[in-house]
Order: structure tokens, then C-alpha cells, then sequence
């Protein structure tokens, strides 16, 4: 679903993401690890057509994201953490009906989905409130309903969870259990591992711009002979560090 | 489907009317604020003016009767007497102190110039005034006294006016008007334009980027010129309302100004009724490119700022741009303009209105200007759309 082949990216010459290849398959979970500046949201940002690979190419759905970059951002529904990137004078359900109409969906199809998200995320309450007042949590939600308003088949998800309180962060949890469940491809960056264990199918590991690791978990903590994350990835990243 | 330019458009107009700062930067403060502000000034100088006539005490220091009858004569003259008048007059107790010189009554007789100083305050408006009432008493009545001597002499008192000069007034009413109002229309609407557009501008691009809105705009399936156009046509819009409210309201507030007695334009009314519809399509043609104009190049300075407030210093020199072209034909009178003039950037807009309000309507200028104005607006929102395409407009530092 996602192919991410020999992608380069420089800002200026410095390399932010350097020969990165990965696949995602439809209906899998891949975690994205790395620290801050480690080229995660860049990569996403790639992908979801925002920025340009200085190098290489990218295919979502088939479609490669420079050559067919509408047609990409039709399949991908994408959150960007810290920001939710939310208008505040706007009403939750204007905010969602905005992204519906730029999605291209019919009025009726943008009623009917709004509802339906907002009794599966619990937001029937604020619907009708300014984003402006709202508290991280209750905007976490509106985002994650904005972004898969038109049903996408991919989800992208960067640092989802950044900045949310215990039971958000358990709601978003659930939520990509569910979209999972539901078939969808979803790629996310994160450096919770315990959120990328309990998730993810397999995890990309990413140190300054370089792949450092991609495979499955269980092969992960076979190959260090340890099934504690934090610790693997310190290795890893430790070694990736000193090259 | 609607359009993408049109879907962005819409939601950015019904985000705008939501916002208060949007309300009064665009909307309040050209429609009651810049009115009110020109009303009191008016008012205040009328009143200053008004004042400035009435109750006006003058010390005199000496005496002579036929000085003091004439300035008696003056219904809003008064003669005081103080013990200091030097001192009153930089007390501004009186507002010109009279000196009869000693020797003044027997010069008169002996036929030789008898001295007489009026001193006065030339930073005090009031005081300047009754210098120059006093001053045309005194030659009224010194050309009295000079009839006098050769009516005696018999000789008729015309022999030392050998010439009638008269002054005809050649301007028409709206051009006298015109010649007012040159001014301060096209500066007002000019800067309406600007005010209007600023903080839409600002709020849109830079405020968008600092809340993480443009990205997430950006990774919806619309590309980036329908982005793009669809906020430019909403600031543009905003700016253009802005300076058609203060079109509005500038000539509902001409309707109440106060016209100043004794004042060269006394008779002239501050209203733009003479204006034909032909001319304020004109003006609000013109307008429209310079909004566009502001419009894109605004956004594409907001481009430029991580901050909301970054912008706003960055925007803040717009005003100084559309002050310089009012004030560099501030002084010209319409036919002395260059013809170059109706070719440059905002310069072409406030010189045509200054002509069209002049009551002047060249189609040959008119042409120039909404060409070269399109022109400008084509350039601007081009180099807008460089900017907007570029990589660092989401990606920080």
C-alpha cells in the first residue's frame, strides 16, 4: 500500500532523510521509531505529498506521489501531533464538513459521516462548540475525525499522542485497533514504545535520516535477545550513533 | 463539485465574520472610526477657526480716537486695558497689543508717518488671526486719512489707484471640491485597502502556518493554487469592503462637515454628489486591482513569518506604501501631473482619483491605469504563488 523506495530528502543540502526504502502493507500497522529529528515526520510529511523527495520515489495505492499528488492525498487520511491544526472559531462539525468538502464529498454523505464519527469517538456533546475552548483531548478527537472523514485507506499518524492525557492517549489506542480491524493501512511515528509494542505489527526504526531497523517485533527482540524496547532501541540507536 | 478555491474560500469568509479583530480591523474602523476621527478634526478646526473670530481683546497702548473708533467698530473687538500688555499678550489674555507712538497725533497733522505697531503671537493661531484683522482695520483706516488729505488738496482720491484689479474665479464647484478632497479620499481609501486587508492577510497565511492549519490544508486533495486563490480572493475581498465602507461612510460623514466662515472655501460643500456613477466606478475599479494587488503581495509577505506577530511587522510598512504615492502629488494640481504617474504601482490609483474627483475623466488615463494596475496585480499574485509553492512554508526554521 505504502512504498517508500531509495527516498532522499535535504533541506539545504543537509540530509533529513538519507536512502530510506519501506514497504507497508494493506492492513498493517507499522510503527515509526526514532528520536526527535530522526527524519519521522519528515518521512510522513513525504508520503503525504507535502513535501517533495530530494531523491527516490514514493507510491501510495500505486499512485507515485509526485506524478499523482491529489490522487494520493484522496486515499490518505493524515494527524499531525502536537498541533492539531484545528480553526478555533469554527464549530467541531464545521471543521470536519470542511475537510469533507475538499475530500470532495457530497453534503448528505459529510451529515451522515459527521454523525457517525462523532457518536464512535464520543463527541456528540461539543459537535456543535468553537474549537477554541475545547481541551486537548476533545481536539485530538475532532482531528482524528476530520482526517478520516472520507473513509481513507491509509492513515498516517504523527506522534499521535504527544501531549494527551492517559485516557486520550487509551482512546487513540483503541481507535487504530479498530481502524486495523477495519482493513486500513496505518504507518505512525511514535517513541512510546510501549504504544508501538502493543500496536504495531512491525517497527521501522529510523537515527538521523538512516534506516537502523525494519522487520517485525518478535524478530526485533529475537535478534537482542531481550523483549525490552526502550533497551533496543538505545542499542540500536547507540550503534546507529557511533557509525 | 465545487471548486477547491471556492470550498476554501467560503470557510475562510465564515471564519472572518466570526472574528472580532477581523470586525474592526476591516470593517469597524473604516466604517465609524475613520469618520468619526475626520469629523472631529473638522470640527475641531471649525470651532478653532469660529473662536478665533469671536471675543478677540485688544490692549491698546496710547491714544488717539479715530484709531480707537475704528478698532471699536469691529463688533468682535474688544479693547482692554492691562497694566502689562506685553506680558498679557504671552499670557494670552489679549491676542495683539496696539502701540500708538508718542509723537503720533502731531505726525498726523504735519502730513508724516505716524507710527503705530500691533504686536502679536505668531504661535497662536487666535493671536495670528486678530493680527491680520487689527492690520486691515488699521490700513482701512490709514486709507481714509489719505482720501481725506487729497480730497482736501483737491484731488479726487482714484489718482492713486490708477488700476482696478479684479479676480475672477475660473474653477467650477467640483473642481474646487476636487481640488479639496484630492487628497484626502484617495489617501483614505488607499489606506482602507491596506487596513483591510492587513489583518486577514496576516491571520490567513502566518497565523495559519503558526497553528499548524495550512498543513493540514495542504494534505487535503486540492492543489495549491486553488489554496492560494481562494484565500487571496478572501483578502482581497476584505480589503476592497474596507474601502468601499469608507467610501460610504466618507460621504455620509461630508454630508456633516462643518464648512469654515470667512474660510477661502467657504461656500464650497464637502460633498461628493457631483460625482457621476461613470466616476465612482472609476475609483472602485481602480480599487479593486490595488486590493488584489495588496492582497497577494500581502499574502505573500505573511508567507514569509513563522508568527502571527512576525507578520504583522512585516506588513506593517504596507502603510507607508500607500501613504508616499498620496503625498508625492499631494501638491500638484491635476494638469501638472506626469504622465508616467498613471503607469506606476498605486500612484496610477490615487492620481486618477485625485483627476476623476477634479471632475477630469480622460479615458486614455483610465485606460492606463486599470491596464498597468492589472499588470501589477498579474505580477503580484504570480510572485504570491512562488512563494506559496515553496517547501519552507511548512517545514520550520
Amino acid at each position: 500500500m505504502i512504498l517508500v523506495e531509495r527516498v532522499t530528502k535535504k533541506f539545504k543540502k543537509i540530509p533529513a532523510v538519507s536512502d530510506l526504502s519501506l514497504e507497508v502493507g494493506q492492513g498493517e500497522v507499522v510503527g515509526l521509531l526514532g528520536e526527535n529529528g530522526a527524519g519521522k515526520t519528515t518521512t510522513l510529511r513525504m508520503i503525504s505529498t507535502v513535501l517533495s523527495p530530494t531523491e527516490g520515489r514514493i507510491v501510495v495505492d500505486g499512485m507515485d506521489t509526485l506524478q499523482r499528488p491529489e490522487e494520493v492525498r484522496k486515499r490518505i487520511g493524515i494527524l499531525f501531533g502536537g498541533e492539531t491544526g484545528l480553526y478555533e472559531k469554527l464549530t467541531a462539525r464545521d471543521n470536519i464538513a470542511y475537510f469533507g468538502r475538499l475530500y470532495g464529498l457530497e453534503e448528505r454523505t459529510i451529515r451522515e459521516r459527521t454523525e457517525e464519527l462523532a457518536k464512535r469517538f464520543d463527541m456528540a456533546g461539543f459537535l456543535d462548540r468553537k474549537v477554541g475552548g475545547f481541551s486537548k483531548g476533545m481536539r485530538q478527537k475532532v482531528a482524528i475525525a476530520r482526517s478520516v472523514v472520507h473513509d481513507p485507506a491509509v492513515i498516517l499518524f504523527d506522534e499521535p499522542t504527544s501531549g494527551l492525557d492517559i485516557t486520550s492517549a487509551n482512546m487513540f489506542r483503541r481507535l487504530v485497533q479498530e481502524f486495523k480491524a477495519e482493513g486500513k493501512t496505518i504507518l505512525f511515528s511514535s517513541h512510546i514504545m510501549s504504544e508501538v509494542e502493543r500496536l504495531c505489527d512491525r517497527a521501522v526504526i529510523l537515527h538521523r535520516g538512516e534506516l537502523q531497523y525494519n522487520g517485525t517485533l518478535e524478530a526485533l527482540f529475537a535478534t537482542h535477545g531481550s523483549r525490552d524496547l526502550d533497551e533496543i532501541f538505545m542499542n540500536i540507536v547507540g550503534a546507529g550513533g557511533a557509525r | 463539485m465545487k471548486r477547491g478555491w471556492w470550498i476554501v474560500f467560503q470557510k475562510e469568509i465564515k471564519e472572518l465574520l466570526t472574528d472580532r479583530k477581523m470586525w474592526l480591523g476591516s470593517i469597524v474602523l473604516p466604517l465609524l472610526v475613520m469618520p468619526a476621527l475626520m469629523l472631529f478634526i473638522a470640527k475641531m478646526q471649525a470651532g478653532a477657526a469660529e473662536d478665533a473670530r469671536k471675543n478677540i481683546n485688544v490692549a491698546l497702548v496710547g491714544h488717539n480716537a479715530r484709531v480707537e473708533q475704528a478698532i471699536s467698530k469691529i463688533p468682535e473687538m474688544h479693547l482692554v486695558e492691562k497694566s502689562d500688555p506685553l506680558q498679557a499678550l504671552k499670557d494670552g489674555d489679549v491676542r495683539a497689543v496696539v502701540t500708538i507712538g508718542e509723537q503720533f497725533d502731531q505726525q498726523v497733522q504735519a502730513q508724516k508717518p505716524a507710527g503705530l505697531t500691533i504686536a502679536y503671537d505668531p504661535s497662536n493661531q487666535k493671536s495670528e488671526a486678530a493680527h491680520g484683522l487689527v492690520q486691515q482695520t488699521l490700513q482701512v483706516l490709514s486709507q481714509e486719512v489719505a482720501a481725506e488729505r487729497l480730497t482736501k488738496l483737491n484731488v479726487p482720491p482714484e489718482t492713486l489707484l490708477p488700476f482696478d484689479v479684479q479676480s475672477i474665479d475660473t474653477s467650477e464647484e467640483n473642481q474646487k471640491a476636487g481640488s479639496a478632497l484630492g487628497f484626502i479620499v484617495p489617501l483614505l481609501l488607499v489606506l482602507s485597502c491596506v487596513t483591510g486587508a492587513m489583518p486577514v492577510a496576516t491571520d490567513l497565511m502566518a497565523g495559519e502556518k503558526e497553528r499548524g492549519t495550512l498543513e493540514a490544508l495542504l494534505t487535503a486533495p486540492v492543489n495549491s493554487r486553488q489554496v492560494l486563490t481562494g484565500k487571496l480572493l478572501s483578502v482581497s475581498v476584505m480589503s476592497f469592503l474596507s474601502a468601499l465602507l469608507s467610501t460610504l461612510a466618507m460621504v455620509a460623514t461630508f454630508r456633516f462637515m462643518p464648512s469654515s466662515e470667512g474660510d477661502s472655501s467657504q461656500d464650497l460643500h464637502f460633498s461628493l454628489s457631483y460625482l457621476s456613477a461613470v466616476d465612482v466606478l472609476t475609483i472602485l475599479g481602480a480599487l479593486f486591482f490595488v486590493s488584489i494587488m495588496f492582497g497577494a503581495l500581502m499574502l505573500g509577505v505573511s508567507s514569509l513569518a513563522k508568527t502571527y506577530k512576525e507578520a504583522q511587522t512585516y506588513l506593517a510598512p504596507f502603510v507607508f506604501v500607500a501613504m508616499v504615492p498620496v503625498y508625492a502629488t499631494m501638491m500638484m494640481s491635476i494638469n501638472e501631473i506626469p504622465t508616467q504617474y498613471f503607469l506606476l504601482p498605486v500612484l496610477n490609483t490615487t492620481t486618477l482619483m485625485k483627476e476623476v474627483l477634479y471632475g477630469v475623466s480622460d479615458p486614455a488615463h483610465v485606460a492606463m491605469v486599470f491596464g498597468s494596475s492589472l499588470v501589477f496585480a498579474i505580477l503580484a499574485v504570480v510572485l504570491t504563488a512562488n512563494l506559496f509553492r515553496r517547501e519552507s512554508l511548512i517545514v520550520k526554521g
